[in-house]
């Protein structure tokens, strides 16, 4: 699915990743901890191509694909969905025209034709109960006055639209509480499928026992320090990042 | 050309752009809504002016769209003598090649408890000019006005020119008024959440300058009279 090498990347001039390594087959989820500042976000965004980092050594094949060379847009056609940490207000911009744009960008992208009003509407509905939406948002603006907890559900919710390959969830649990957080993980594990993967960043343990990710990284200065399972995530849990930091 | 709007009366006026100078008068209690809609059939780029006086609790609605591209220029002149008068003014442009459209205005607050509220929206591209210019005057004897004026412009492009002046000059103790302009670029971080989602970076950044200019659009209410420049449905 995903194959990161040797990344290194920058913002103004800072070097953040500093040599990265990764490696994410189908079907897995990965989750990616580290202390405030080691890169997770910025790991997210140069996937992603946000246009404000700058690449400035390594490789990134995505299904055996040249990711650095793409557009963002078309990173998402590919497959590619970022669950963003801080969700964009788009006031005048309503959700269903959002969607719609978004799904039939793909669609287009693929050769496929657009959806028509009645198809589209239909999987609204059906994606939204998923996420305990309700129909109200459909005409509210993108993200503009909805609650912490109601801008993450919606994250996933456009997850759930777009039925990407590779999704990366950016603390989609941090300012949910636990009921919230309870339907955000089980839409997540709904969407899960043999052939898509998902990196989970987070600094809590409690989105991970819902997700139970098979494997754990721990992101340190730029660079993945510790691999392992959800021994690990544990441990950080119970001692914090100290160790971490020790051992460097 | 001069207009007459009798006592109690509502006309909808559509400017057909053949005078380069008109004159308006309302009387007591008389509504005008009058539609400035420029299009390519009636572009026209010579300077042009509308002046307007206002009797007691009259009403003027001014709406103008330049959406579709082309030079214009305007002086709009409103005079409220008549207590209880109200003015509504709503702009919305979209210029680029190397239009020039300009909007000036004038509102004289003369009598109490009249009222003005200006909005205009520019957006801007290519090597486009945009001037706004609003100049609300409120007088010693014009108690109880109240008065907003906002000006949003939106440049899109590193050779476009926004030229605004929102002015606010009163002589009256007792009022509440506002005026502010604001010159900006598209939000960067709204682009990019959209290409994340799979919009194409054009298609996004139409969607950002119409989500702009609806604001001034949702308050014309007669939406016929521009839905044809729109490349989308209202």
């Amino acid at each position: 699915m995903l194959e990161i090498k040797n990344l290194h990347a920058s913002v103004d001039g800072k070097e953040i990743l500093r040599g990265i390594d990764l490696r994410i087959g189908d079907g897995e989820m990965h989750a990616l901890m580290g202390p405030n500042g080691s890169g997770k976000s910025t790991l997210s965004a140069v996937l992603t191509g946000n246009p404000m980092y700058e690449v400035t050594e390594g490789s990134i094949t995505f299904n055996g694909k040249d990711l650095l060379s793409m557009k963002p847009e078309d990173r998402a056609h590919e497959g590619l969905f970022l669950s963003f940490q801080y969700p964009v207000e788009i006031p005048g911009v309503s959700m269903t025209n959002f969607m719609r744009a978004a799904l039939n960008g793909k669609r287009r992208y693929h050769g496929e034709k657009d959806l028509t009003a009645a198809e589209f509407i239909r999987l609204m509905k059906e994606k939204r109960t998923l996420l305990q939406l309700d129909n109200k948002l459909a005409n509210r603006s993108v993200n503009e006055g909805f609650s912490g907890g109601e801008k993450k559900r919606n994250e996933i919710f456009q997850m759930a639209m777009l039925e990407p390959k590779l999704s990366i969830l950016d603390e989609t649990d941090s300012g949910l509480d636990v009921d919230a957080m309870k339907i955000v993980a089980d839409g997540v594990n709904s969407l899960k499928r043999a052939d898509t993967s998902c990196i989970i960043i987070t600094h809590y343990q409690r989105l991970l026992e819902y997700l139970q990710p098979e494997i754990v990284h721990i992101l340190y200065k730029g660079r993945i320090v510790c691999t392992g399972g959800m021994e690990l995530s544990r441990r950080i849990e119970a001692e914090g990042f100290d160790w971490v930091r020790n051992a460097d | 050309m001069q207009i007459e709007i009798r006592k109690n009366d509502h006309k909808i006026i559509v400017d057909d752009f053949s005078a380069s100078e008109m004159r308006m008068c309302l009387e007591e209690g008389a509504t005008v809504d009058f539609y400035n809609i420029i299009d390519s059939d009636n572009m026209n780029t010579a300077p042009r002016s509308l002046s307007v006086v206002q009797h007691k609790q009259s009403t003027f609605r001014f709406h103008s769209v330049n959406i579709k591209g082309g030079s214009s220029s305007l002086s709009l002149s409103i005079r409220h003598e008549g207590d209880g008068a109200a003015c509504v003014l709503n702009g919305c442009v979209v210029a680029g090649e190397r239009d020039r459209v300009e909007h000036n205005i004038h509102i004289d607050h003369q009598a109490q408890y009249c009222s003005s509220s200006v909005l205009y929206k520019y957006v801007l591209s290519d090597e486009a000019v945009g001037v706004f210019s609003g100049r609300v005057l409120v007088r010693k004897g014009a108690q109880h006005t109240i008065s907003d004026e906002t000006n949003n412009n939106l440049c899109t492009s590193r050779a476009c020119r926004m030229f605004t002046k929102p002015e606010l000059e009163i002589y009256a103790d007792d009022v509440k008024c506002s005026h502010g302009s604001t010159v900006g670029w598209l939000n960067e971080q709204a682009l990019f959440y959209m290409q994340q989602r799979g919009i194409p970076l054009a298609d996004a950044k139409r969607m950002l300058q119409r989500a702009f200019i609806s604001e001034v659009l949702n308050r014309i209410p007669d939406k016929s009279r521009y839905a044809h420049l729109l490349s989308e449905p209202v």
